[in-house]
């Protein structure tokens, strides 16, 4: 015992770049990768984010109402699937639970409004309820792989909602109920909503984009690649599975929240496979696993909605040949699209003709 | 095998059974694993993998022990004994194929993060520290054992290069003991001499640790380790120096009987 205490604690004082990876170490230099690690890039990508954010806080003075509940419900959506990639595209989980969820924060907010808690704070506090449930999903979800993990998820989500339209006298049941929009002083309705909605997916990307490119999320994508393997790196490949429903779920939940702002009424037929085709397409559209493709995904789908909008109850079929398409067609999503141009053959050939200039 | 401690072994395996339903893959097996290098050889179906298997908790012996330091590994999950200081490596590479393959080596150093998600959510300064530190050791480990491009994904490499990424990656948690299966098999005479320089310079870094390797390339046993030992049907049939293992009649009947039957 004392013995491995010993070389632990032996093996830990050897500082990197100490002794004879001394000269490992001056190695390091040469190696820096561009655009991780160096300042300059880093500092363009945080320009960038501003010019981003400014132009986004800029919309509700420069366009009209519908343009704002298009951007607001293109947000919602963006950050509903930041939390669905999560679980789909960075843990590798086919959880089908999200629409519920999704659900949970839309109602869980607006009940909570009706019982004196200020909005705000519906916003976290549904968030946790979902993250609960998503556990109790997850708890025994966790173990089943593929179709069996899609099949008992969906089930459960399909119970979330049953619960909801059963607890009548709290959700209004079948019929829905109205949801207390919350304003900010002087300005419109719809603007504050959107500054709210503005504000939590600047906040839940910000976050999000630090945890999955850090070591969060390579330890995701060993948990996804690896499975049980992850064992022999120190990693409980079971734990992250289960953080990742729970981050999730919660995520679900504050996008949720949002979405019942936006729609002022709520009903349970909202949230069904309607709401969840569209939400795997946004993830397969966008590109599983990858860090804006939630982004992307949502403002496809925000045009597909509009273009599906008189097909009824075909729209589902709509959805579903569009996820097809897509993951047959462009495995890595809309995002993956990028790299493929930058290293196709045509644009090294462009690179060679520069670098021949 | 020797009575008196020259040092006391990282690893023992004492008395091993292991049976998949009637097939009995160990059947005996006793070692004493020192610091340094140490060879498990012998034909394809010996049990060489599933000797790694139940050191590293992927497997439970029927009977016996497995001891890291004197500890008992049995019972543990694989996640335990890789905290306990038991890193290994995989016959065919298991990497993150898009992630980069510097950061698929900072995935193995689960032991030297201090901090916890929420640091890292938060971005705190304890958390960004750990993170630099831990992605400059990867890179100075590469940089040991030969690999360019450290920043290209992983899926870019060969798989001799895929297997060397492996390595680093289990080396960076500065294991007590490290598990190679077959790191030398798919890789250049180039990459093996790498291979062979890296580990050289880490174990002279690490004198305490030890190094279990098993692999067919018998030359690449006969340069790094001191001591081989030859399992054959469940086994331990001879261990020493392997010039003189190799040379033990025991064992070229049961590679030359094994390659025979196996046609290779």
């Amino acid at each position: 015992m004392s013995e491995t205490a010993q070389q632990v604690a032996a093996a830990k004082a050897v500082p990197p770049g100490d002794g004879p990876s001394g000269l490992a170490g001056a190695g390091i230099a040469a190696n820096t990768v561009p655009g991780r690690t160096t300042g300059g890039s880093s500092t363009r990508k945080g320009i960038i984010a501003i010019i981003v954010l400014l132009a986004l806080f800029a919309v509700p003075f420069v366009a009209n109402t519908y343009v704002v509940f298009v951007v607001s419900l293109t947000l919602v959506y963006a950050v509903s699937t930041l939390g669905f990639n999560l679980l789909v595209g960075w843990s590798g989980q086919i959880g089908l639970a999200h629409a519920a969820l999704f659900a949970v924060g839309a109602y869980g907010s607006a009940i909570g409004v009706e019982y004196g808690i200020p909005f705000l704070l519906t916003i976290p506090l549904a968030g946790i309820v979902a993250a609960v449930l998503a556990l109790v999903i997850g708890f025994p979800a966790i173990r089943l792989r593929g179709f069996f993990l899609a099949i008992a998820t969906l089930a459960l989500g399909m119970a979330i909602v049953e619960l909801l339209t059963m607890a009548r006298p709290l959700t209004g049941g079948g019929g829905g109920m109205s949801v207390n929009v919350w304003s900010l002083p002087g300005i419109t309705t719809a603007a504050s909503t959107y500054f709210v909605v503005l504000a939590v997916a600047a906040i839940m990307f910000f976050l999000m984009r630090r945890a999955l490119l850090g070591r969060f999320g390579r330890t995701l994508q060993a948990v996804r690649d690896l499975g049980q393997l992850t064992g022999s790196l120190g990693v409980s490949a079971l734990r992250y599975r289960l953080v990742a429903f729970a981050l999730s779920g919660f995520i679900a939940a504050v996008a949720g929240t949002l979405y019942g702002q936006l729609q002022t009424f709520i009903f349970p037929a909202m949230f069904q496979m309607n709401l969840l085709v569209p939400m795997l397409v946004m993830v397969f559209v966008g590109g599983a696993g990858s860090m804006w493709g939630p982004v992307v995904g949502a403002a496809f789908a925000i045009v597909l909605i509009e273009f599906f909008q008189d097909l009824g109850d075909q729209q589902a079929i709509a959805y579903g040949l569009v996820l097809m398409l897509a993951i047959s067609v462009l495995p890595g999503g809309l995002t993956s699209l990028a790299r493929r141009v930058g290293d196709s053959r045509f644009m090294a050939r462009l690179r060679r003709r520069e670098v021949a200039e | 095998m020797t009575t008196t401690a020259v040092a006391t072994p990282v690893v023992q395996f004492v008395d091993v059974q292991k049976a998949f339903g009637g097939n009995k893959v160990l059947v005996d097996v006793s070692l004493d694993v020192r610091p340094g290098f140490t060879g498990l050889i012998g034909p394809n179906g010996a049990g060489k993998t599933t000797c790694l298997n139940v050191v590293s908790g992927y497997l439970q012996p029927d009977a016996g022990d497995v001891r890291l330091a004197g500890q008992s590994v049995l019972g543990r999950a694989p996640m335990e004994v890789a905290r306990m200081g038991v890193s290994r490596t995989f016959q065919t590479p298991r990497l993150i194929p898009n992630l980069s393959a510097v950061e698929n080596v900072m995935v193995g150093g689960s032991r030297h993060y201090r901090h916890g998600h929420l640091a890292e959510l938060l971005g705190l300064p304890s958390a960004r520290r750990d993170e630099r530190v831990q992605r400059e050791r990867a890179y100075a480990l590469l940089e040991e054992l030969g690999l360019d491009h450290p920043d290209r994904a992983a899926n870019a490499f060969p798989v001799g290069s895929q297997k060397i990424i492996e390595v680093a990656r289990a080396l960076l948690n500065d294991p007590v003991l490290l598990l190679l299966d077959e790191p030398a098999a798919g890789l250049g005479a180039e990459d093996v001499d790498r291979l062979v320089n890296g580990l050289n310079a880490w174990t002279a870094r690490n004198p305490e640790a030890a190094v279990m390797i098993i692999e067919h390339d018998l030359e690449l046993i006969s340069r790094l380790c001191p001591t081989a030992a030859v399992l054959h049907f469940g086994r331990i049939i001879t261990s020493g120096a392997p010039k003189d293992v190799l040379r033990d009649p025991v064992v070229v009947e049961a590679y030359l009987g094994a390659d025979v039957a196996a046609g290779d």
